[in-house]
C-alpha cells in the first residue's frame, strides 16, 4: 500500500457516508446555483445582436435549459 | 434486424442521396481556407445547434446508450444532462463568445495568443493524435455493430463510409459538414422518436412502461433492474456509473472539457455569422439535449420490459426496432443509426484537418501561406485524413477483443481535465502564465499517467499492492485528479512567474473590457 492508496481509502470511506438525499440536494443545488448565475449576468453577456439588426436576448432560453434538468434531478 | 423492406431501403437511399447533393452543393462555394474550415464564418444559430447534436451522438452511441440503460438503467441519461447541459450553457455565456471575438480557428491558436505557442503545440499535437486515431476507431466500431446487426461484411462497411463522408467533407469543409449535420440531426431524432413513440404504444403508454418495470424489478437479474429509473446511484453501485464519478468527473471535468476545448465542437461555433449566433447555438444545443435521453435511453428500457432476458445491453435496441417496428421505421432508425455515425465523423475529420493545416502547417512551415493555398492543404490532408481512419479501422479489426475504444477513452481523459485547467484558467484568470499553463498540462498528464499506470495488474501485483481504483473503467476519476494537479501548478507557477503584458492578454480574458461585435 502506498500514501496514494491511503488517501484513496479515506476520501472513498468519506464519500460512501454521503447519504443519496444529500447528493440528490448536490445534484440540484449546483443546477440551482447555476440558474441564478445566468438569472444575474449582465444583460451584454445574455444577449446580442442577430443579422437582422434586432437585439435578442438568451437568457429565457438558457433558463428553460436549466429548469428543465431542476425538475428532472429532483424527480429521477 | 438484417432482414428490412424495400421501402426500409429506400427511406436509407434517399437520405444518403440527400446529404451527398447537399454537401457537394456547397463545396461549389468554396474559394478560401477561411471558407473550408470556418465556412466563411457564415454559419446561422440554428444549423450550428443541430450540429453541435449530431457530432455528440455516434453511431455507437445510439445503440450503445440504449444498451446501457438495458443493462444499468436511466443513470446512463447523465451523459447527455449534467454532462453536457450546465457546460453548454457556461460555454455559451463565458467561453464561446471570447474565442469567437478572438478570430481563431482553433483552441490550439488560442492559446498561442494567451500564453505562448508551446502550449498551443502541446494542445495541438495531443486532439490531433486522438482524434485521427478516433476516425478510425469510430469507422471500426460502428462497421463491427453493422455486422451483428445487420450481418454486412464490415470491410465494405468501412470503406463505404469513409467514401461517403469523404465525398461532402472534401468538397464543402465545415459548412458541409454542418449543414449535412442539420439533416442528420433531424433524421437521428425523428427515427429515434418513432421508436419510442411506437414502443411506449405497445405497452400501453408511460403507465404501462412503469408496471413492466416494477415487474422486471421484482424479479431482479439485471443491474438496470434494481434502479431502472434512478438517475443517481450510490458510490459502490454495480454498474459504471457512481453519483461521485457521475458528480465530479464527469459534471465538473468531462463536461466542461468537451464542451469547451474540443475542436470538433467549438470549430463550428467559430464559424458563425455573428457573436448572438455563436452563443445562440450552444444555448439551442442545450435546449435539444434535454430531449436527446428520452429518445435514445427511454428505448433502452422499453427493450428491458419487452425483452428482459438478452444477453448483453447492445442487443436491446436492434431487438427492439426487429421484432416492434413496422415497415418504414425500421428504414428510419437505420438511416438514424448512419446519420449519427456520418455527422461525427464528419466533424473529426475536418476538425483534425483543421488542426494540421493551421496549428502545424501554417505555424511552423509556412506562416505566409495564402488562403487559397490553405483550402488546397485543408483539402489534401482531409483526403489523407479518410485514408488514414480506413488503414487504422482495418487495422483494428485484427485485433480481436483487445478493448481499443476503451483505451482510447482513458488516453481521451489523461489530457481533457489538464486541457480544462489551462483553457479555464486562461480565460477567467488575468494572472495565469504561460509558464504556468506548461507545467500544468505536463504536469497534470503526467498526473494521469501514474495514477493508469498504478491501477494495472502488471504494476501493482509485483509490487502486492491493491489496485488505485474500485471501478472497471475509472477515467472519470482520473480526469478529476488530473485536472486538479493541473489546476494548483497553473496557479502556483503562475504566482511564482512573470505576470503577461496587459497588452497581449486584451480581449482574451473575461472581463469588462470586450466591445461586443458583429
Amino acid at each position: 500500500m502506498t500514501p496514494l492508496h491511503y488517501f484513496g481509502d479515506l476520501v472513498r470511506d468519506m464519500l460512501l457516508r454521503v447519504p443519496l438525499g444529500a447528493v440528490r440536494i448536490l445534484f440540484v443545488s449546483t443546477l440551482a446555483v447555476l440558474l441564478l448565475w445566468v438569472l444575474r449576468l449582465p444583460q451584454r453577456d445574455v444577449s446580442g445582436i442577430a443579422t437582422s439588426g434586432q437585439r435578442h436576448n438568451l437568457r429565457p432560453w438558457a433558463a428553460v435549459a436549466l429548469l428543465v434538468q431542476l425538475v428532472i434531478y429532483i424527480f429521477l | 434486424m438484417g432482414n428490412l423492406a424495400y421501402i426500409d431501403l429506400l427511406i436509407v437511399v434517399v437520405y444518403i442521396v440527400g446529404t451527398l447533393v447537399l454537401g457537394i452543393t456547397l463545396g461549389r462555394r468554396m474559394s478560401t481556407g477561411k471558407d473550408f474550415f470556418l465556412a466563411g464564418r457564415t454559419l446561422p444559430w440554428w444549423a450550428i445547434g443541430f450540429s453541435l447534436v449530431a457530432t455528440d451522438i455516434g453511431g455507437t452511441d445510439i445503440i450503445g446508450v440504449g444498451g446501457a440503460a438495458y443493462s444499468y438503467g436511466m443513470a446512463v441519461a447523465n451523459f447527455e444532462w449534467i454532462g453536457c447541459i450546465p457546460a453548454m450553457v457556461v460555454a455559451a455565456f463565458l467561453f464561446v463568445p471570447i474565442f469567437w471575438r478572438a478570430g481563431v480557428y482553433t483552441i490550439p491558436e488560442f492559446l498561442e495568443r494567451r500564453f505562448d505557442a508551446r502550449v498551443r503545440s502541446a494542445l495541438a499535437v495531443c486532439w490531433f493524435a486522438f482524434m485521427a486515431c478516433n476516425i478510425g476507431i469510430m469507422l471500426f466500431a460502428s462497421a463491427r455493430m453493422m455486422q451483428v446487426l445487420f450481418g454486412w461484411d464490415p470491410v465494405v462497411c468501412v470503406l463505404t463510409m469513409a467514401a461517403l463522408v469523404g465525398v461532402y467533407t472534401l468538397a464543402g469543409g465545415l459548412a458541409a459538414v454542418v449543414y449535412t449535420d442539420v439533416i442528420q440531426c433531424i433524421v437521428l431524432i425523428g427515427g429515434c422518436l418513432l421508436v419510442l413513440v411506437v414502443g411506449l404504444v405497445d405497452l400501453g403508454g408511460v403507465s404501462g412502461l412503469r408496471a413492466a418495470l416494477e415487474a422486471v424489478q421484482a424479479s431482479g437479474g439485471t443491474a438496470a433492474a434494481a434502479h431502472p429509473t434512478d438517475l443517481i446511484l450510490p458510490l459502490d453501485t454495480p454498474t459504471p456509473f457512481p453519483w461521485a464519478g457521475i458528480y465530479f468527473g464527469l459534471g465538473m471535468i468531462l463536461g466542461p472539457a468537451y464542451w469547451i476545448g474540443n475542436q470538433a465542437i467549438v470549430q463550428r461555433s467559430l464559424g458563425a455569422r455573428t457573436e448572438f449566433d455563436a452563443k445562440a447555438s450552444y444555448i439551442w444545443g442545450a435546449l435539444l439535449k434535454n430531449l436527446l435521453p428520452v429518445i435514445i435511453a427511454v428505448p433502452g428500457l422499453i427493450a428491458l420490459a419487452k425483452y428482459p432476458g438478452l444477453a448483453q445491453g447492445d442487443e436491446a435496441l436492434p431487438t427492439l426496432v426487429a421484432h416492434m417496428m413496422p415497415v418504414g421505421v425500421r428504414g428510419l432508425f437505420l438511416a438514424a443509426f448512419l446519420a449519427a455515425l456520418m455527422s461525427s465523423v464528419d466533424s473529426y475529420v475536418n476538425s483534425a484537418a483543421t488542426l494540421l493545416t493551421n496549428d502545424l502547417y501554417k505555424r511552423f512551415l509556412n506562416p505566409a501561406a495564402s488562403d487559397e493555398r490553405l483550402l488546397r492543404i485543408g483539402r489534401t490532408v482531409t483526403a489523407g485524413l479518410i485514408l488514414w481512419g480506413i488503414l487504422f479501422a482495418l487495422y483494428l479489426s485484427r485485433l480481436e477483443g483487445s478493448g481499443i475504444y476503451a483505451i482510447f477513452q482513458t488516453l481521451l481523459a489523461f489530457f481533457q481535465g489538464p486541457a480544462l485547467a489551462v483553457l479555464l484558467t486562461g480565460v477567467l484568470w488575468r494572472r495565469a502564465t504561460a509558464p504556468g499553463a506548461l507545467t500544468g498540462f505536463v504536469g497534470g498528464v503526467l498526473c494521469a499517467v501514474t495514477l493508469f499506470a498504478m491501477n494495472q495488474p502488471a504494476v501493482y501485483g509485483p509490487m502486492q499492492w491493491q489496485p488505485l481504483f474500485r471501478i472497471g473503467e475509472p477515467f472519470l476519476y482520473f480526469s478529476i485528479w488530473a485536472f486538479l494537479v493541473a489546476l494548483v501548478l497553473v496557479i502556483v507557477v503562475s504566482l511564482l512567474t512573470e505576470p503577461e503584458a496587459d497588452d497581449k492578454i486584451r480581449g482574451l480574458v473575461y472581463g469588462r473590457d470586450l466591445p461586443e461585435r458583429r
